[in-house]
């Protein structure tokens, strides 16, 4: 491989693990720009997720592809059943664990979540442990489990020495569409119209009749939803699930969330882009082991210079 | 029959009463406004008839009704599910290793698939083996927790002022909280949410019905702004305006959510005198339509101008009420403005 075909190699690779941060990122910052609580289970919700893909996988009979043959169909009802099950799980908890806790400081809701990402961490752990054919990489409920390949590995690019394959494809198909169809409903309906008010002036929002508990259950469901999207393509993509995963991805994607200014949807896009792809840079270029040390340096210089975050706002706090 | 009727309204905070025992009531169409040296805890009470903070005590009557939501059948329920619920997982809680070993590591065979059916049995069993009584008291246990917690949350949750607004009140604040990011025309949409359909999942589905109501929407924000006279800016973003106009837009968005009372904080300050007038011409122009406005205010000349009634407090204390004529003769009130030089 030429030096050139490397770094669009890493870039590609980067990119697609970029758009499935990003679709995590989106959940964070839309709960924090609507309610200021950072959602520190929402990894664990996408841990979750993929727990129940692969538990839909077996059920389902959905075994590996046949002579290279991709079984598309079977995505189809993955790309369903999760991101209705993360979104009802997050709107549950919103319901039992943070909505009680609205008018208490801000620090109480936040300890919830940390408390919810344990109960989730663990249901992943009894999860795990579950005797089920599809969990076929080690019995122990800790060990990682092999998700099975429903997507081909063979290169769309034919002989190239780049590597495309459907599982790229696949990442940017569910992804894109869900981006665009996130901003129009933000920009252009009365219910994204809603949201923001509720983001920019909350007490206002509440005194001109606005249902703010639903608006803000609408941003969990929102939020749960594309995590659940994100844990069937991630673990399409990755093939590997452990429950702890949540909290490394998780880390990412708030990572990427705080970088691209929390509250912004373009921000946490940008930022869970940005993280891919330098992660994918530093695994090739520099050592997989300094890649958490580049990306948070990177996260601390950026604040450095832009404290609230690439596209952050940077308007002046209100008095 | 009053329009608002605050009896015995206390607001405290911590160790500071910012309202003590304040009655008062607006009648419909009237102008009623508040006054009082700063600190006498105008907005406080503002706050706590909208809904901003909880009343430490008193009670506000809309029409002679208590606009929160009752004690309903719904919220009987939900608390009784809470109830159990709670009940339930304090009894697991406190059973867990030994239900655990009983109904899971028992029945659990390696590598063969989980008999569903023999945990149910011996889960059944377990506690036909156990005492009964212990279970019996973490159930009561967790039932006076959950039913008291959930009880607590509800009363908590119910005097907000989302609810106050779609009882028919809407206010403005001292300092305008706009949506900033937003133009002219949506501030006033927004405002006109919680007369739009019940539920926000509406505005996700374009059903032809939506789309007249959002029409018609648009045609009465757009009806609105030209009542307040800013129907040239439509399409400004909030935050370019100039002050005096992000107060008219503030009024114009309170007015969309079709209010009976109108409550204006401040509405007049850092006005030049022209401004004012123009101020006091509005306010009677949204009487006029049948709103009745409750106003804080220190512009003497505008309170004086237009109110059928004033209120004056001092130090959380309501101190005299009346006509502008019989406040301002009132030597009390006189005593409150450092002699009151000149009312």
């Amino acid at each position: 491989m030429t030096n050139s075909e490397v770094l669009v190699q890493q870039l590609i690779i980067g990119l697609s693990n970029g758009m499935i941060i990003a679709l995590i990122a989106l959940g964070y910052t839309m709960v924090y720009g609507i309610v200021e609580l950072i959602n520190f289970s929402h990894g664990d919700l996408f841990m979750l997720g993929t727990f129940l893909a692969l538990t839909v996988v077996g059920a389902l009979g959905l075994g590996e592809p046949l002579d290279g043959q991709v079984i598309t169909w079977g995505v189809i009802p993955l790309l369903i059943i999760v991101p209705v099950f993360c979104a009802a799980v997050n709107w549950t908890a919103d319901r039992l664990a943070y909505r009680p806790l609205r008018n208490a400081p801000r620090l109480a809701p936040l300890v919830s979540a940390i408390g919810v990402s344990f109960v989730y961490m663990n249901i992943g752990l009894f999860w795990g442990g579950l005797p089920m054919e599809v969990f076929n990489m080690g019995t122990a409920p800790a060990a990682p489990k092999d998700f099975t390949a429903l997507v081909s590995y063979d290169n769309l690019l034919g002989d190239s020495n780049i590597t495309l394959t459907a599982k790229e494809v696949l990442v940017f198909a569910v992804t894109t569409p869900l981006l665009m169809a996130l901003t129009v409903m933000v920009k252009y309906t009365r219910l994204g119209r809603a949201m923001r008010a509720v983001a920019q002036e909350p007490t206002a929002a509440r005194l001109v009749g606005i249902h703010v508990d639903s608006v803000i259950g609408v941003a969990f469901i929102l939020g749960g939803a594309l995590a659940g999207f994100a844990s069937v393509i991630y673990a399409l993509y990755n093939n590997t699930i452990y429950f702890q995963m949540g909290f490394r991805v998780g880390m990412d994607a708030f990572t990427a969330a705080v970088l691209g200014g929390i509250g912004s949807l373009p921000g946490a896009v940008l930022g869970g882009i940005l993280i891919g792809v330098i992660r994918a840079f530093s695994d090739q270029y520099i050592a997989t082991e300094w890649t958490n040390v580049v990306v948070f340096a990177v996260l601390i210089l950026a604040l450095f210079f832009r404290p609230s975050g690439l596209l952050g706002s940077t308007a002046a706090e209100k008095v | 029959m009053s329009l608002l009727r605050v009896e015995s309204l206390s607001m405290r905070f911590g160790g500071l009463t910012a309202v003590n025992q304040v009655s008062f009531t607006v009648e419909p169409g009237q102008i009623h406004a508040i006054i009082g040296p700063n600190g006498a805890g105008k907005t406080s009470l503002f706050n706590a008839i909208t809904g901003v903070y909880q009343p430490t005590e008193g009670a506000v009557l809309l029409n002679g009704h208590s606009p929160l939501p009752p004690f309903a059948v719904r919220t009987a329920a939900g608390i009784g599910v809470v109830t159990l619920l709670t009940a339930l997982g304090v009894v697991l809680a406190v059973n867990v290793e030994s239900l655990w070993e009983a109904v899971i590591t028992a029945n659990y065979i390696y590598q063969e698939p989980f008999p569903v059916r023999d945990a149910i049995v011996s889960f059944v069993q377990y506690f036909r083996d156990t005492e009964l009584r212990y279970s019996v008291g973490a159930a009561l246990v967790g039932a006076v927790l959950g039913g008291t917690g959930a009880y607590t949350v509800w009363r908590r949750t119910r005097w907000v002022a989302d609810v106050l607004s779609r009882a028919g009140l809407a206010r403005t604040f001292q300092n305008p909280r706009l949506f900033h990011q937003m133009s002219v025309l949506d501030n006033v949409l927004v405002g006109m949410e919680g007369r739009l359909g019940a539920h926000v999942w509406h505005g996700l589905l374009k059903l032809p019905q939506h789309r007249n109501e959002s029409r018609e929407a648009r045609e009465k924000a757009l009806a609105i702004l030209k009542f307040v006279e800013l129907e040239h800016l439509v399409d400004t973003t909030a935050f370019c305006l100039p002050y005096g106009y992000q107060r008219r837009l503030e009024i114009a968005r309170a007015l969309a959510s079709e209010p009976k009372l109108l409550l204006l904080d401040e509405p007049a300050a850092g006005m030049n005198p022209r401004e004012a007038s123009d101020l006091m011409i509005l306010i009677q122009k949204i009487r006029a339509r049948g709103i009745s406005v409750l106003l804080i205010e220190h512009h003497m000349r505008v309170v004086m101008g237009i109110s059928d009634r004033i209120t004056v407090l001092e130090y959380g204390n309501k101190i005299a009420e009346g006509t502008p004529e019989e406040v301002r003769a009132n030597p009390k009130v006189r005593a409150a403005y450092l002699g009151g030089a000149d009312l």
